[in-house]
């Protein structure tokens, strides 16, 4: 994996250079774009991460993963990883440190640090992704596919579970 | 999102109200920074993409990868703009090849054009999409085991690689079902 992007660089070059394209230009150009979709999307991603941190330090989200425990264990997910599951579509970090957390506590090679990796792996940041994607759309309509995405998400979870008892 | 938003930072300050209120000015400024640092790396990161996708594009090269994969485009996006065609091949082009860097900015700029048209359905597949993660090599879960010593820290792979799949052939389906064209 770790050719890919240099592979990526030098066919770029080589090709603007086949089709004679003025490199630097082309190139200050694209850049010109970065810092005004950056300010536009700034106002939404900070209302979005002060909403999650706010979430997280009330203590609010711990309560709600203790209602979820059991609804969470007739689907066969381990108590331990309901903190995971929970996080991981609010906070890309905040679920990295509690991934760290479990594999610390029941060892990386444990059943339930190989189902924290895989579920961390297989998804998304999904509240995260909404704001950065939606921020720049006049329609903010996103809560039908916010939840399609979680839904599709539990199901791979229940899967990454399962797939690891076998595997 | 309004509702979402309301709902969570309201319940949340009433909370903190009766338990910590000297906490809720540190946490909502603690999420300010952690945002105010994503932008900076954001800028970072989009700066140079956007600049070797500009040299892409200049070259003629961005149509090209429209051509070659536009008939799985218009399988699971419908019909779409040209313009529109064009971010979104890029997109899932980027996703597919776990470059979520590149991914984000031509989301963002499909998103956009889809949602002056008011392409809803569209709008809605490109979300689950990358909301569901196509990731195919989980580096940093990866590094994370071998640095807590596991035996075998690339056996998580192909679970992943699995569970992305259901996730986002799930996702796929569940946006066909419910979102209407």
């Amino acid at each position: 994996m770790k050719y890919v992007i240099p592979v990526i660089v030098v066919a770029v070059i080589v090709v603007a250079a086949i089709k004679k394209v003025k490199p630097y230009d082309a190139f200050c150009d694209g850049v010109k774009k970065a810092f005004p979709l950056v300010i536009k999307i700034f106002p939404y991603i900070l209302t979005v991460l002060v909403m999650c941190e706010v979430f997280e330090k009330s203590g609010l989200s711990k309560l709600v993963i203790g209602w979820l425990s059991p609804v969470f264990g007739a689907f066969g997910i381990p108590e331990e990883m309901i903190g995971l599951v929970l996080v991981k579509p609010f906070s890309g970090s905040g679920s990295l440190a509690v991934l760290n957390d479990l594999l610390v506590k029941h060892g990386a090679d444990s059943y339930v640090g190989r189902c924290a990796a895989v579920v961390y792996g297989s998804s998304e940041t999904v509240f995260y992704v909404g704001a950065v994607y939606f921020s720049t759309c006049k329609k903010r309509s996103f809560a039908l596919p916010v939840i399609i995405s979680l839904a599709a998400t539990f199901i791979s979870t229940v899967f990454a579970v399962f797939i690891c008892r076998i595997i | 999102m309004n509702l979402i938003f309301g709902i969570i930072l309201g319940v949340s300050a009433v909370v903190m109200t009766f338990t910590s209120p000297e906490t809720l000015l540190p946490a909502m400024t603690g999420g300010a920074e952690k945002a105010v640092k994503l932008s900076f790396t954001l800028i970072v990161i989009y700066s140079v993409w956007l600049g070797i996708f500009n040299l892409l594009e200049r070259s003629g090269v961005t149509e090209k990868i429209s051509k070659l994969i536009s008939p799985i485009v218009r399988l699971l996006f419908g019909s779409v703009s040209e313009k529109a065609e064009k971010y979104l091949t890029l997109n899932v082009t980027a996703n597919v090849l776990g470059l979520g860097s590149v991914a984000t900015p031509m989301g963002i700029k499909a998103a956009e054009t889809l949602d002056e048209e008011g392409n809803e359905y569209a709008k809605a597949m490109l979300f689950t999409i990358a909301a569901t993660s196509l990731q195919i090599m989980p580096t940093t879960v990866i590094s994370l085991r071998a640095a807590l010593s596991s035996a075998a820290p690339y056996d998580i792979v192909a679970p992943t690689i699995l569970s992305t799949l259901v996730s986002t052939v799930s996702g796929i389906l569940l946006t066909k079902i419910f979102v209407k064209k």
